[in-house]
């Protein structure tokens, strides 16, 4: 841990010379402090934890019935390894921690993305009051949080993966709470960061042409500006930079080779898992929420492109030495859609409806009962710490408790 | 004249512009009647209007609920149009008038007797004849055919006419309705696939859709008027007399698209509002499948009968547009009397409509500031359809982001084309079948062992 950061601080000085005045980087907030820290954690040595988001909402009847299901490996062979919750729900109502009111839990894919890493239900509201915008502050601890203040994690092995087109869940990686926060944040991977990446390489080789330099540099500002709280004018971490690199080097530059949506996440996990050995990894799949109002084959082929992923992040794993058997997977959607049987296309996922808050969970890996399912309703909040108890780190801030019934 | 089984007198393209042709006067198959008895409608001749009026929007809002019988209500709509504009003739022509004088008006000529009442949807309108024969052997299925047909005539009549008024309007609308089907496949699969090289093809193709539709309702609305006005498809067709007249009453058609795009708003509210039904705390979330669909049924019925409304009012307005844009043409001069049909010829005869000569040249600044002041109302006036219409297919994409139609949200606009609204979802209706396949079996079940405990 000690080693890294000062690679990164003569990484910075020599980007800052190369990049120039128009983009500075921003002073680390109290990373200092982290590193004196951080060196004094004992090193984990818990189960790796894979965290899948089943997202853009699922149904349980397109992902875990039997009789309509387009995700057969999920239902047919691993729910056999570990344990299911098909009664798992998210909450109708919270309260207020302020004012003790009554509040409505949205049932959508940031809320459902924090409800699984904070272990708490908040009603949460876009901080630039953006018309259906996503960028929530939680005030709750992250699990990630929670592992990095508890064990020597480096920031790389704590990752998150992200769709292209949701940028505003790109900053769930910290909370603004006064005991964790920013230094116990883990690393986003996601197209929006190897675009940064991209631009300041191109940026720093001075391979633009001169009367491109101006365009380039104001993209990257405007990318950088998006993460204001972090500071993306910061550089990258080694490890981050030499991936994004590797990226670069099978991929290439245009954005039209490498795969695209979700099969992008499933590209990212399976690379990072190789090159940056996470201790806990969230991928946040979203394709099934390109259904709303379109074109229904959307819906469950993005439900089948999830199932696929996930055999083949546990495929990667199997084929691990330093994972197999050693790695705890947690699958969750972030929330259910709705069954409007008055529409043509039922599936919305907006209007909280009972069908929306129906969603299921399964958890396999070494700790994990095999071939049990637990009939009984219980809450996604449980997921957050049901992962501390796996990684036996605190998890003092989570409302609910752990799903006892899969931890053997 | 399509609505008469008579053999109609031909008129020549010739007649003269003015006064009844005589032999018109001569089929006149009523007495002449005085118009010395009472104008005033007694209450029991109002009562029956009210109960015609409630049998029609009942029957038109019932073919409203199908595909099929919705094309009555075209054709339907088509001939109340005709009666509209005939109306509108005689109003401005004659001032303010009577039930009374109108009816002695289009009885005393056998040729538009039918107009005097608004159209049946099944039973033969007052004053039609009866087929008459026609000289020599013409089979028997021709010869009784029509005679035994002939009671159900306006069912027929509804029938062809809405299937000719629909086909014209496809003709120019549909290509609009495709790109705009595979603009929607396109565009979502760009949101599914993300950004690729023919990323652009679905946006382009919708953005195509939307001008080729709003072309298209630039001339559709008053063609299709045409259509009905003159009761042959081919007129839909006249595209420089349709024109002119959409160029002559450019504000007023200007004020048809708005009405249009009003008048669409409750009804795409209506398209949505299943979307909203439904949440938490609703009853209809506990319902059956059974009893949902009952609800929905009587829910399209009441949408049914507000679409059957507003899309009789447009036609009604449509067709006061044209018979005033037409009646001023001719007057004017800027049509002849000889371009018109020859229903239209007949009732500008019995109206003694004079049309005018062509106006003298004016002077050159007069001209060129008629010149200049037509071109900029013409650019102004075009840029405000434009925008109209586009409000009209953007509430079409709007309504449809929230409660999609797969397939007929594109290919049907009801208010355009066919006046159909129901729009059960397919599972509901299978749910039926089954329901009703159980009972059946049920039935089956009880019968048989009644019978076993019988025996």
């Amino acid at each position: 841990m000690s080693a890294y950061y000062p690679d990164r601080r003569s990484f910075l000085k020599s980007g800052a010379a190369l990049i120039g005045a128009g983009v500075m980087p921003a002073p680390r907030v109290q990373a200092q402090d982290a590193e004196a820290y951080s060196a004094e954690l004992p090193p984990y040595d818990g189960p790796n934890i894979v965290v899948i988001r089943f997202g853009g909402g699922v149904r349980r009847r397109e992902t875990i019935d039997p009789q309509h299901t387009y995700s057969p490996y999920f239902l047919h062979e691993l729910c056999k390894r570990g344990t299911l919750f098909p009664q798992m729900e998210i909450e109708q109502f919270t309260e207020d921690g302020d004012s003790g009111e009554k509040q409505e839990i949205e049932t959508s894919h940031g809320q459902g993305t924090l409800y699984i890493l904070t272990g708490t239900y908040e009603r949460y509201k876009d901080i630039g009051a953006k018309f259906l915008g996503a960028r929530f502050e939680p005030k709750v601890p992250t699990i990630f949080e929670y592992l990095r203040k508890a064990y020597q994690v480096p920031e790389h092995q704590t990752l998150i993966i992200n769709g292209e087109d949701r940028t505003d869940e790109e900053f769930y990686s910290f909370s603004n709470h006064h005991l964790f926060g920013v230094q116990y944040r883990s690393t986003v991977l996601s197209l929006y960061r190897f675009k940064t990446f991209l631009l300041r390489r191109q940026l720093e080789s001075g391979g633009v042409p001169d009367e491109e330099i101006e365009a380039k540099r104001k993209e990257l500002e405007k990318l950088e500006a998006v993460d204001y709280r972090a500071g993306l004018r910061e550089e990258p971490i080694p490890e981050i930079a030499q991936f994004w690199e590797n990226w670069r080097h099978y991929y290439g530059e245009s954005g039209f080779v490498n795969p695209r949506g979700d099969r992008l996440l499933t590209a990212l996990a399976t690379r990072a898992i190789q090159e940056l050995r996470p201790k806990l990894m969230m991928i946040n799949y979203n394709d099934p929420d390109y259904v709303h109002w379109g074109n229904p084959a959307h819906y469950t082929l993005g439900v089948s492109v999830i199932d696929r992923g996930i055999q083949r992040l546990v495929e990667v794993i199997e084929a691990d030495e330093a994972y197999r058997d050693n790695t705890v997977f947690v699958i969750v959607p972030d929330c259910g859609r709705d069954s409007n049987r008055m529409m043509a296309v039922p599936y919305q996922h907006h209007f909280n409806t009972k069908s929306a808050q129906q969603i299921f969970a399964l958890l396999i890996g070494p700790g994990i009962q095999q071939g049990v399912v637990v009939d009984k309703p219980v809450q996604q909040i449980q997921i957050a710490s049901t992962v501390g108890r796996l990684m036996n780190a605190p998890t003092e801030y989570t409302e609910g408790s752990p799903l006892e019934e899969a931890l053997s | 004249m399509n609505e008469t089984l008579v053999e109609s007198p031909k008129i020549d393209n010739q007649l003269p512009p003015v006064a009844p042709p005589e032999e018109a006067a001569a089929l006149v198959s009523p007495p002449q009647q005085t118009i010395e008895k009472k104008d005033e409608r007694s209450y029991g001749s109002i009562a029956l209007w009210c109960l015609k009026w409630i049998w029609i929007a009942l029957i038109g809002t019932l073919f409203c609920q199908m595909a099929l019988f919705a094309l009555f209500v075209v054709g339907w709509a088509q001939r109340y149009m005709q009666r509209c504009v005939v109306r509108r003739w005689f109003r401005i022509k004659q001032g303010k008038f009577t039930p009374r004088e109108w009816e002695v008006f289009v009885n005393q000529d056998a040729e538009l007797a039918y107009l005097n009442k608004a159209p049946n949807w099944f039973w033969r309108q007052k004053g039609i004849a009866w087929p008459q024969s026609e000289p020599g052997f013409k089979g028997f299925i021709k010869l009784l055919g029509p005679r035994i047909a002939f009671p159900l005539h306006s069912f027929g009549k509804n029938l062809k006419l809405g299937f000719q008024a629909i086909i014209n309007i496809w003709i120019f609308t549909l290509p609009a309705c495709v790109l705009w089907l595979y603009a929607w496949h396109a565009g979502w699969n760009n949101s599914f696939n993300k950004i690729y090289e023919q990323a652009y093809v679905g946006p382009l193709t919708g953005i195509l859709g939307f001008l080729l539709f709003i072309a298209a309702m630039f001339y559709v609305p008053m063609a299709h008027t045409r259509q009905a006005a003159t009761g042959q498809w081919r007129s839909f067709f006249e595209f420089d007399l349709v024109w002119r007249i959409v160029r002559d009453r450019w504000l007023s058609v200007i004020g048809l698209a708005a009405l249009f795009s009003l008048v669409s708003l409750p009804l795409s509210i209506m398209k949505m509002a299943p979307v909203f039904m439904m949440q938490s705390g609703s009853n209809l979330a506990t319902m059956s499948d059974m009893e949902l669909l009952g609800f929905l049924r009587g829910y399209y019925l009441f949408v049914g009968l507000l679409g059957f409304i507003a899309y009789v009012s447009l036609r009604v307005v449509s067709a006061r547009i044209y018979a005033k844009g037409v009646l001023r043409c001719v007057e004017k001069g800027r049509l002849s009397i000889e371009q018109l049909a020859p229903v239209e010829r007949r009732v500008m005869g019995r109206l003694g409509v004079i049309a005018l000569d062509a106006q003298e040249p004016r002077h050159v600044i007069v001209r060129a500031g008629a010149w200049t002041g037509r071109r900029f109302f013409g650019v102004t006036g075009f840029a405000v359809l434009v925008i109209i219409w586009f409000s009209f297919v953007a509430q079409i994409f709007i309504s449809e982001f929230f409660n999609y139609h797969p397939f007929r949200a594109w290919m049907n606009q009801p208010l355009v084309q066919l006046p159909w609204y129901q729009s059960i979802p397919q599972h509901l209706l299978d749910a039926e079948k089954e329901h009703k396949a159980a009972q059946a079996m049920l039935n089956t079940d009880a019968e048989i062992s009644a019978e076993g405990e019988f025996e």
